[in-house]
C-alpha cells in the first residue's frame, strides 16, 4: 500500500498511481481531519491530486523527486483554501 | 523540506528588497509603469512561495498588497503617499516576518497581531477610481493566454518568448493510461501552473475519481517545438500558444531600466553558495604558496644531480604552473565579484525611515552601484556607509526651515555614488547640509589636548578635517554637540583601513560635506614572513619588516623598564613579540635572539621571536565575525598545510 494511514496522517510512500485513488477517498471520507503527508511520496497520480484537490486535504510536505510537486501544490491550494 | 524553506528564505529576501527598491521608486516617479510592474511581479511571486508553507497571515497580507498593486495597474489611481505607504509597511512587516522565520520557522505572535493593522491600512488605501487605462489593442492572443501570463507575473512587454499552454484532459483520460500533470511536467521550463475543475465539483457521494474533470494551464520559457512534442499524442486536448514579445514602448526618459527578466538569467547564472567560491579561492592561494617549492627544487637538483636540463625542467614547469595558477586565481577572484548594488540597495528604505523619523525630507541618489568589487568588501562596506549615512541626516542635513533660509530646496540631497579607479573602488557620500567648520573642529582639538594652539594654527582646512577620524575625536560628546560630525568616524576610518583601504572628507561650510571610501577591488596576494613563538605561529607582512638578524644576549641593555641594543650606531628598542601577544615569554640564556627589525610609527623597532620560518605568498583576508575586534591582527591566511595563520598588524601590535 503506498497511501496509508499513520498515527492520525494519510500518509503517501513511493509512487501513489491511480488504483490507490479509492483508498485515498476512503481514508479521506472516514478521517476528513487528518493531513495528509506527501514527504515519502515519489509520483503522484493527476487521478490522486484531484482527489486531493476536490477533497480540500490539508498537505503537508512535498515530495522530494518530484519536480513539478511544488507548483502542483500551489495550483491546486489556490483553488482550494486560499 | 528544509531545503526548500531555505530556498525560500533566500528568494523572499530577494524579492522584499526588489518590492521595496520599486515602491521607492515609484514614490519618486509614479508614472513609471515598469516600477510598477515589478513590484507587482515581486509581490505576486512572493505571495506564491508564502502559499506552500503555513505562515500565518503574510499570505492574506500579500495577497491584499497584491490586490492594491492589481488595482493600480488596471485603473489609474494616484500613486501617492496614500498608496505607497501601506505597502512599504507591508514590505518592512513581511521582511520581520523573515527574520522571525529565520529564528524560530514562523511569524511571531507580535507580529501576527501586526497583520490585522496592516491589512487595515491596505484596505484604506485602496481608493478605488475605476476608470480604465487606455485600451489595450485588441490581439490575436486568446484570454486565457493573456491571464495566465499575466498571472505567472510575466509582463508582455518583456523581452523573451513563452509558450502558453492549456491542456484539458479528456474524462476518460485515466483509463487509457494517462496521466495528465506528468505528461505535462515533461515540458522543461515550466514557469507557472494553474490547475482548475472544468466543472463544478460534485457532492462527495457523487465524485467519481476515475473522471479527469481539471482543466491545466501553465507556461513555459520552452521553445514552442518543445512543448508541442511533448503532447504530439493528444492534440485533440491540447492548445498552445506562442507568446511573442510585444513591442515595447519607448521607456519613459529617466524611467529606471528594465529588471533582467527572471529565465534569461536563470540560463547565464547560477546560484552557489558563498563558501564553495571561497574554498576555490583558498585552494588558488594555496597553489600560489605550493609552487613556490619548486624554485628551490630546481636549485637543490641542480646541486644534487649536476643536471642542468633535469633543473631547467622544473624551472620551466614552474612558470607554467606559475602562470596557469595565476589564471585560476585570478578567475576565482573574478567569481567572488558582485555588484556594490547589493549593499547599496539597502539604503533607500534606510534613507527614508531615518529621514521620516528625524522629521527631514531627504532624496538619496544612488549612483554606479553596478560597479562590482570582491564580496566581502561589498558586505563589509555596508556599516561603515551606514554610519555616514546616518552621520549625513542627523547632523549635515539641515531641518526644512533651515535650508529655506540658506536659500537650499526644502529636500536635502544625499548622494551615495560608486566608480571604479583602477584597482580600487572609490564610494563617496555627498550631501548638500551645512557642512563643517574648519575653526570649530581645531578648537575642539586644542580643548581636547589633542593640538596646541601653534600647530593647530599651521594646519590646513583639509588636514584639520581629517582630525575628525582620530580616535581622541570618537567618543567626545563636545564635537557631536558642535558640528555632528566626528562620532564614530574613527570606526569608519578603521572599518575601511581592514578592508585594504581609507576614508577621506571634504567639507565646505554651508555647502556639503563628502566623504570618499577607496577601497580595493579584491583582496591581493601578500607576502608574509612565518615566525613563531612557543608553540603558536604568525605571520608578518614582509613590508613592514626591513630586516632579520641575529643578537647576542650580551648585546641587550636594559632601558629602565625596556631593553634596547645598538644596530649600526643606532640604538632600538627591543620587544617581545610574545609579551606583545601576551603569551608566555621563553628565556633562552647563551643563545643568539632572532629579532625583527620593523618599521613603526617612523621609528625602528626589533621584535624578538623564537623563530622564523618560511616565507610565503599568499592571500590575506581581513578579520571577520568573533574575531574582527582582535587588536594587533591584521587578518587571516590559509597556509599549504591547510593551517589557518594569524598575519600580524605590527604597527598596531606596539603602538
Amino acid at each position: 500500500m503506498t497511501i496509508r494511514l499513520e498515527e492520525e496522517s494519510i500518509v503517501f510512500v513511493g509512487k501513489c498511481g491511480v488504483e490507490e485513488v479509492e483508498t485515498l477517498l476512503t481514508l479521506l471520507e472516514a478521517y476528513p481531519r487528518s493531513p495528509v503527508d506527501l514527504t515519502q511520496a515519489e509520483t503522484i497520480h493527476t487521478a490522486i491530486w484531484q482527489a486531493l484537490m476536490m477533497a480540500k486535504s490539508d498537505i503537508r510536505g512535498i515530495p522530494s523527486s518530484s519536480k513539478i510537486a511544488p507548483m502542483i501544490l500551489s495550483a491546486i491550494g489556490k483553488n482550494a483554501s486560499f | 523540506m528544509d531545503e526548500l524553506m531555505d530556498q525560500f528564505a533566500i528568494e523572499a529576501r530577494e524579492l522584499v528588497q526588489q518590492a521595496s527598491d520599486d515602491l521607492l521608486a515609484l514614490e519618486r516617479a509614479p508614472t513609471d509603469r515598469g516600477r510598477l510592474e515589478s513590484a507587482f511581479r515581486a509581490i505576486h511571486t512572493l505571495k506564491g512561495s508564502v502559499g506552500l508553507f503555513d505562515l500565518g497571515p503574510m499570505h492574506e497580507v500579500l495577497h491584499q498588497a497584491e490586490e492594491l498593486l492589481t488595482e493600480a495597474r488596471n485603473t489609474t489611481i494616484d500613486i501617492d503617499a496614500g498608496f505607497i505607504d501601506p505597502l512599504i509597511a507591508v514590505v518592512e512587516w513581511v521582511d520581520q516576518c523573515l527574520d522571525d522565520i529565520a529564528r524560530e520557522g514562523k511569524p511571531s505572535e507580535n507580529l501576527a497581531r501586526q497583520s490585522k493593522q496592516i491589512l487595515a491600512s491596505l484596505h484604506a488605501g485602496e481608493t478605488a477610481d475605476d476608470t480604465p487605462l487606455a485600451e489595450i489593442p485588441p490581439e490575436t492572443v486568446p484570454d486565457w493566454a493573456e491571464a495566465i501570463a499575466k498571472a505567472a507575473g510575466i509582463d508582455r512587454g518583456m523581452s523573451g518568448a513563452f509558450v502558453a499552454v492549456r491542456y484539458e484532459p479528456h474524462p476518460e483520460c485515466f483509463f487509457s493510461g494517462d496521466d495528465p500533470l506528468a505528461t505535462l511536467a515533461k515540458m522543461p521550463d515550466i514557469l507557472h501552473l494553474q490547475i482548475a475543475p472544468k466543472e463544478p465539483w460534485p457532492h462527495r457521494d457523487n465524485y467519481d475519481p476515475f473522471r479527469c474533470n481539471l482543466v491545466i494551464e501553465a507556461l513555459t520559457a520552452a521553445a514552442i517545438t518543445d512543448v508541442e512534442a511533448v503532447f504530439r499524442l493528444i492534440p485533440d486536448q491540447i492548445r498552445i500558444v506562442g507568446l511573442t514579445p510585444l513591442k515595447q514602448e519607448k521607456a519613459e526618459l529617466g524611467a529606471a531600466p528594465e529588471p533582467v527578466q527572471p529565465h534569461a538569467q536563470k540560463m547565464t547564472t547560477m546560484r552557489v553558495e558563498a563558501t564553495r567560491v571561497d574554498a576555490l579561492l583558498e585552494i588558488a592561494g594555496e597553489l600560489v604558496t605550493a609552487k613556490n617549492g619548486l624554485l628551490p627544487l630546481a636549485e637543490d637538483a641542480l646541486v644534487a644531480t649536476s643536471d642542468e636540463r633535469l633543473s631547467r625542467r622544473i624551472l620551466s614547469s614552474h612558470q607554467e604552473i606559475e602562470r596557469l595558477v595565476g589564471a585560476l586565481y585570478s578567475a576565482v577572484t573574478r567569481a567572488r565579484m558582485v555588484p556594490l548594488d547589493q549593499t547599496f540597495r539597502r539604503f533607500p528604505r534606510l534613507v527614508r525611515e531615518t529621514a521620516a523619523r528625524l522629521g527631514k525630507s531627504v532624496d538619496l541618489i544612488v549612483e554606479g552601484e553596478d560597479v562590482e568589487a570582491d564580496r566581502e568588501i561589498v558586505e563589509e562596506i555596508f556599516e561603515p556607509l551606514l554610519h555616514l549615512v546616518r552621520n549625513a541626516l542627523d547632523h549635515g542635513i539641515e531641518e526644512e526651515p533651515d535650508r529655506t533660509t540658506s536659500g537650499k530646496p526644502p529636500r536635502g540631497s544625499l548622494t551615495l555614488r560608486a566608480r571604479q579607479r583602477g584597482e580600487r573602488i572609490e564610494v563617496e557620500l555627498r550631501d548638500d547640509g551645512r557642512g563643517i567648520e574648519p575653526d570649530r573642529i581645531r578648537s575642539a582639538a586644542i580643548a581636547k589636548g589633542i593640538l596646541s594652539e601653534t600647530v593647530a594654527a599651521t594646519l590646513s582646512d583639509a588636514t584639520t578635517l581629517q582630525l575628525l577620524f582620530s580616535p581622541g575625536f570618537s567618543t567626545a560628546s563636545t564635537v557631536s554637540d558642535l558640528s555632528g560630525r566626528g562620532v564614530g568616524l574613527d570606526a569608519v576610518q578603521m572599518a575601511a583601513q581592514r578592508l585594504g583601504g581609507h576614508v577621506e572628507l571634504a567639507s565646505t561650510p554651508s555647502v556639503g560635506t563628502v566623504f570618499t571610501l577607496s577601497l580595493p577591488i579584491s583582496f591581493s596576494m601578500s607576502r608574509i614572513m612565518v615566525v613563531s613563538v612557543g608553540e603558536e605561529r604568525y605571520g608578518v607582512p614582509i613590508e613592514g619588516v626591513i630586516e632579520t638578524i641575529r643578537l647576542s644576549q650580551q648585546n641587550v641593555t636594559a632601558v629602565r623598564a625596556g631593553e634596547a641594543f645598538v644596530l649600526r650606531d643606532l640604538t632600538i628598542p627591543l620587544l617581545h613579540l610574545a609579551e606583545l601577544l601576551q603569551l608566555k615569554r621563553r628565556e633562552t640564556l647563551g643563545t643568539d635572539l632572532r629579532v625583527l627589525i620593523a618599521q613603526a610609527g617612523g621609528e625602528r623597532v626589533g621584535i624578538v621571536v623564537d623563530a622564523i620560518a618560511e616565507r610565503a605568498e599568499t592571500l590575506l583576508r581581513p578579520l571577520s565575525g568573533l574575531l574582527r575586534g582582535l587588536p594587533g591582527i591584521a587578518g587571516t591566511t590559509v597556509l599549504g598545510d591547510g593551517k589557518v595563520l594569524l598575519v600580524l598588524d605590527l604597527e598596531e601590535l606596539i603602538g
